[in-house]
């Protein structure tokens, strides 16, 4: 598998995380943009979802996602997301 | 130069004593020679604590709880009082001097004492005069006991009186007339009880002769006069009423030589003469700006401010000493962590209690709860609750951590982190935001903490303002199973507010009003967001904003 196929499964995958794990009945997974912001605006998600996110994504990939400034980049959005894992997952 | 009223002179009184205090006994150790500065500045500090002793014993000063200490009347009355009773020998025949007189005055009588003789406290009903009560057992624990103590000790009283004539007295007389901080606290978790002190006493409550007590009486009898005289054996005094019967007939007799008639508080109180004077120095009360001239107008906000950062001082100190001093030496006493967590909150809530004292004994703001007694203190809580709460200024921090028995709050990680206040915060068990907030807010609801949290996740915008609320309090409650109790804070007028500078505090007092509203049971597994919305929503509603307002329309 290319780095570039990887990338496009891990979008579909964490797409699916963010619905499941804050249970957005009404949000289609293929529906989130890859730059669409999470917070404020966008999925207009809040910290207690950037802490559930985050734990799952601790569970799902084990990738630890502390406090500081990386963690908050990483959350942007769900490109973010991903090159985030991609890095710390290796 | 505008005259001051006498509404206004309070303040101005306190900022001259206090200037005066202070440039003496500043300047005295300064400028004199060792020993006479210590000396002066030791005048001075006595003279200071004088000043409390008048604002707590003095029958007039309205400092720590209103009081009527004579009736505001133009028609020729006045009000004889009897304290301590009722006696099976003396009240009786102070009844009868009285009917012989014709004459209306009234009994305060403690409870114990009236469960005693309910014969008697029906007799002085049914013969027109009023009863009062004047605590339960009439003891020195009064003066230094706790809130609950005290309102106990008036509450116990009122309902014995209450039960024996079906009708709740409504006026009350703090033994001895002292309304201390201790008094005050647990006299306002009472019902509307009247506290009603004297123009001119006897002192008939010890040992003494007619002729003094007709004399000391005599000189005050003016229309609206409210006489304290005694029926009963008060503490500290002698058994011997002899004195208080020899001297009634001829005080009656002086009464009638000046047209002056005898009637019982509770017709004054028909008629709206029993009103408190200008309580404390509040700021919509005491317009400064407009009554000082100017000269001394900057002078006091200077000083205000300098009061206002004293404050500060005194808080950050506090809590250095506190935390590297007071609690190492509470955590040599043995005991699992949650107890000791609760034993060094306990001792902050006596430090926050302090604080609280110094910011009101400075002219700068009290709290006032009428309902806080909701939760009662001591143990640990059977059952524990997420307080929420809107957050109008920096000082109803202290003032619900320090009104409730078991509260950690939720603090902003960066003064958790703080050198000076993190370790305090850390050992008292307050929570910081985080990754970990949830699980530590669950953990401290289990181990029988209730939990403080500000939705707004910061002080609100502006007077009765809101910001948007975070669900995490919510998410809380509903992942620990416990209901949620609203709070709301209310400060009159903004002081320390978000938008408000440190020297910008009012000219007067400021007043935080704490109110326990309702509490919310939710239900396992329900969403938090809608919770969150709807609590915002009621909050609205109840601070009196526009339903809507921007943050109404947050999408859920």
């Amino acid at each position: 598998m290319t780095t570039e196929e990887n990338r496009t499964t891990l979008l579909r995958e964490v797409k699916q995380l963010i619905v499941d794990a804050l249970q957005l009945d009404d949000v289609q997974p293929d529906s989130i943009a890859d730059d669409e912001p999470l917070f404020g605006t966008g999925l207009a998600l809040d910290s207690i979802d950037a802490l559930e996110l985050a734990m799952a994504i601790t569970r799902r990939y084990a990738v630890k996602m502390s406090q500081g400034e990386e963690t908050r980049d990483a959350f942007r959005s769900v490109g973010h997301l991903v090159d985030y894992i991609l890095l710390h997952a290796a | 130069m505008p005259m001051l009223s006498p509404r206004q002179q309070p303040l101005l009184h306190a900022f001259a004593i206090k200037i005066a205090a202070l440039a003496a006994g500043g300047g005295a150790l300064v400028a004199l020679p060792w020993p006479w500065g210590v000396a002066v500045a030791a005048g001075v500090a006595l003279l200071t604590v004088g000043f409390l002793a008048h604002a707590i014993a003095h029958p007039r000063s309205q400092y720590f709880a209103p009081v009527v200490h004579r009736a505001t009347t133009t028609r020729r009355e006045v009000a004889l009082t009897f304290d301590d009773g009722p006696d099976p020998v003396v009240t009786a025949e102070v009844l009868d001097i009285l009917a012989a007189h014709r004459a209306r005055a009234t009994f305060f009588v403690l409870g114990e004492r009236a469960a005693l003789h309910p014969e008697l406290v029906r007799r002085i009903q049914a013969e027109g005069h009023t009863v009062g009560t004047h605590t339960q057992h009439h003891r020195m624990r009064f003066h230094f006991g706790s809130a609950g103590y005290v309102r106990r000790e008036i509450e116990d009283a009122v309902d014995v009186v209450g039960g024996i004539l079906s009708r709740r007295p409504s006026l009350f007389r703090p033994p001895h007339g002292v309304r201390s901080p201790c008094f005050a606290r647990g006299w306002r978790g009472t019902r509307a009880l009247t506290c009603v002190t004297w123009s001119a006493r006897g002192l008939d409550a010890r040992a003494t002769d007619a002729d003094r007590v007709v004399a000391r009486v005599e000189k005050h009898l003016a229309p609206g006069a409210i006489i304290a005289l005694h029926d009963g054996t008060g503490l500290g005094g002698s058994t011997d009423r002899s004195a208080t019967l020899a001297a009634l007939p001829r005080l009656l007799e002086a009464c009638r030589e000046r047209g002056l008639r005898c009637v019982g508080l509770d017709s004054l109180e028909r008629e709206g003469a029993l009103v408190p004077g200008p309580s404390a120095f509040e700021a919509e009360v005491f317009p400064l700006k407009a009554v000082l001239p100017g000269v001394l107008y900057w002078p006091f906000r200077a000083f205000r401010t300098l009061e206002v950062a004293s404050c500060f001082a005194a808080f950050w100190t506090g809590a250095v000493v506190f935390a590297w001093v007071g609690l190492p030496i509470l955590a040599l006493w043995p005991g699992s962590p949650a107890v000791k967590m609760h034993r060094s909150l306990r001792a902050l809530r006596r430090c926050f209690d302090a604080f609280h004292l110094m910011m009101r004994v400075l002219f700068l703001y009290r709290r006032e709860s009428g309902s806080a007694s909701a939760r009662s203190g001591g143990a640990p809580a059977s059952s524990p609750v997420v307080l929420v709460a809107n957050h109008p200024t920096l000082c109803d921090v202290t003032a619900v951590v320090s009104l409730f028995p078991n509260v950690v709050c939720l603090a902003r990680s960066a003064i958790v982190k703080n050198p000076l206040m993190g370790r305090l915060l850390r050992i008292c068990g307050f929570v910081p935001t985080g990754p970990a907030t949830l699980h530590d807010c669950v953990e401290r609801l289990r181990m029988g903490f209730d939990v403080l949290i500000f939705p707004e996740g910061t002080r609100s915008p502006r007077e009765g303002g809101l910001q948007i609320f975070h669900r995490g309090a919510f998410e809380i409650a509903i992942r620990a199973g416990v209901p949620i109790v609203l709070l709301k804070l209310t400060c009159r007028p903004p002081a320390l507010s978000k938008s408000l500078p440190m020297w910008r505090n009012p000219d007067g007092m400021a007043v935080l009003n704490v109110e326990v509203l309702e509490t919310i049971t939710p239900e396992r597994g329900q969403d938090s967001r809608t919770l969150c919305r709807a609590v915002e929503k009621r909050y609205h509603e109840l601070l009196g904003l526009v339903p809507d307002s921007p943050a109404l329309e947050y999408s859920t």
